[in-house]
């Protein structure tokens, strides 16, 4: 029998006492004994009771203070105290199943080549509302088609080996102040550095977050607008193709061909109807979506995937805004930075608590946190 | 005196750590026995730690424990609070930037924590 090394599970939290009383008393019900892992919690400067929820079953509860820092800054100080070889990183609204932790860690164990195994999202979430299980679906496909290599690092639920996490500069906290795009960008520069991602789909978590028309709105807006003002959408497209907001563009080139050509050939008829020139076009954006809604219809059934069909033309229109306006940003004022006050006290390498976000160093020696918290 | 741990500005109204504050809770369930000398022996090595033990009733050897660890805060929560409502009023009443909560019914991966609380 494989044996297994110690895990260090880090639980990000932000004002999430709503889920995170169930996602850390999930992690305590996992299949692992309690002396095979240690669960670190590190609230993000939250207004709520998250701390005091985290401490009914953390080991370790880190209290950041002042402004929200995000889940990479507050990963990385969840990592510098862990003291097992693997890491796993759980999202406070994500809830793992009995076995998914130890399923992780068996897999590392058990395959040297693979420095990170993420889980994807199963395709039933814990709420019931409309919105919450298209998204919920959505993030599911994408996952599930992309697994393998070449895939996201998940954020909602990821393994590491610590020494490769740390090797590779941890999570990029100075680009990434809010959003899900850090797993993103450190499993690209996990995999540029010669080292496996593995996205697993027999590992799977169940999400806990409720989600309106407005926060997923939101979500794809940040997801995309950062996804190509940070990281540039071709490069990252390359190395991770399972990110969310790929599987809503994906169709959208060949939907504006199509729209494209409808369109054209409705110029030359004048007499055809507004009503038949939008009716094509609906037929042509169903057409280029169609394994999409024929996955929501097996899973969910025809009226269920017809009801989708607004939702995701929304959700694909607000992806392309937000991908069009990143590139913008990216061509007219270049990567995000943080403000000014954050850089001025980088560069004195003030000494704080917390302390200020660490500027990533690009092709050179990477920086390993500090021990002197042990 | 000022603590060289802290930063304060020009004006003096805004304080910054330079350190993070780090406590340890010990939580000790009504019907635990433990040895007051290995405990004492884990959460005294730094004294820049605070320590809170927090206990549900009256453990048979407190006051060995009050003696042995004497720069313990002790938190005595009434008989039959559950372990997870004691961690929880301890982390309330503890103002460290990093706490560590041991807890003897959760067993440790590392050995001198796990040795602490038998």
């Amino acid at each position: 029998m494989t044996e297994l090394p110690v895990l260090s599970v880090v639980v990000p939290s932000h004002n999430s006492t709503g889920t995170l009383r169930n996602a850390l008393a999930a992690i305590r019900d996992s299949d692992l004994g309690s002396d095979q892992y240690e669960l670190i919690v590190v609230d993000d400067a939250s207004s709520d009771a998250s701390a005091t929820v985290a401490a009914r079953y953390a080991d370790k509860v880190v209290r950041l203070t002042g402004c929200r820092a995000g889940p990479a800054y507050s990963r990385n100080r969840g990592v510098e105290l862990a003291r097992g070889e693997i890491v796993a990183f759980v999202n406070p609204d994500a809830r793992v199943a009995r076995g998914t932790l130890g399923a992780m860690l068996l897999f590392l164990a058990e395959h040297d080549n693979v420095d990170a195994v993420s889980a994807i999202r199963g395709d039933t979430p814990a709420s019931t509302n409309f919105v919450s299980q298209y998204w919920n679906l959505l993030v599911h496909f994408g996952e599930r088609l992309y697994c393998g290599d070449s895939a996201d690092l998940a954020s909602g639920c990821c393994a590491v080996r610590r020494l490769a996490f740390t090797g590779v500069g941890m999570f990029d906290e100075w680009q990434f102040p809010v959003g899900n795009l850090e797993g993103v960008e450190l499993a690209q520069r996990l995999q540029t550095s010669d080292r496996e991602v593995f996205a697993n789909s027999s590992i799977q978590v169940v999400s806990l977050a409720k989600w309106t028309v407005g926060s997923m709105c939101r979500e794809i807006w940040n997801r995309g607008r950062m996804l190509a003002r940070s990281l540039g959408y071709e490069r990252t497209r390359r190395a991770v193709p399972s990110e969310v907001v790929f599987t809503l563009s994906r169709a959208m080139p060949s939907a504006f061909a199509v729209v494209s050509i409808v369109a054209l050939s409705g110029s030359f008829r004048p007499a055809t109807s507004l009503v038949s020139k939008l009716t094509l076009a609906v037929f042509g954006v169903l057409v280029v979506n169609f394994p999409v809604y024929e996955f929501y219809r097996q899973r969910r059934g025809f009226l269920f995937a017809l009801s989708a069909l607004p939702l995701h033309i929304l959700a694909q229109a607000v992806s392309a805004c937000a991908l069009c306006t990143g590139w913008l940003l990216r061509s007219t004022i270049g990567d995000r930075t943080p403000d000014a006050a954050t850089q001025a006290w980088a560069e004195i390498g003030l000494e704080s608590w917390p302390p200020v976000p660490k500027r990533r160093v690009v092709d050179g020696p990477q920086r390993l946190p500090t021990s002197r918290l042990d | 005196m000022t603590d060289p741990r802290e930063l304060r500005s020009e004006d003096g109204s805004h304080l910054q750590r330079r350190t993070p504050r780090q406590s340890v809770i010990v939580v000790l369930p009504e019907d635990h026995v433990f040895e007051p000398d290995s405990i004492a022996e884990r959460i005294t090595q730094d004294d820049e730690v605070e320590i809170t033990i927090a206990c549900a009733g009256k453990p048979s050897n407190l006051d060995a424990l009050k003696r042995t660890a004497r720069a313990a805060r002790f938190l005595l929560a009434p008989s039959g609070m559950s372990p997870e409502d004691l961690r929880e009023l301890a982390m309330e009443q503890t103002p460290g930037d990093i706490v560590t909560l041991l807890d003897p019914r959760l067993r440790s991966p590392w050995p001198r924590d796990r040795q602490a609380l038998t």
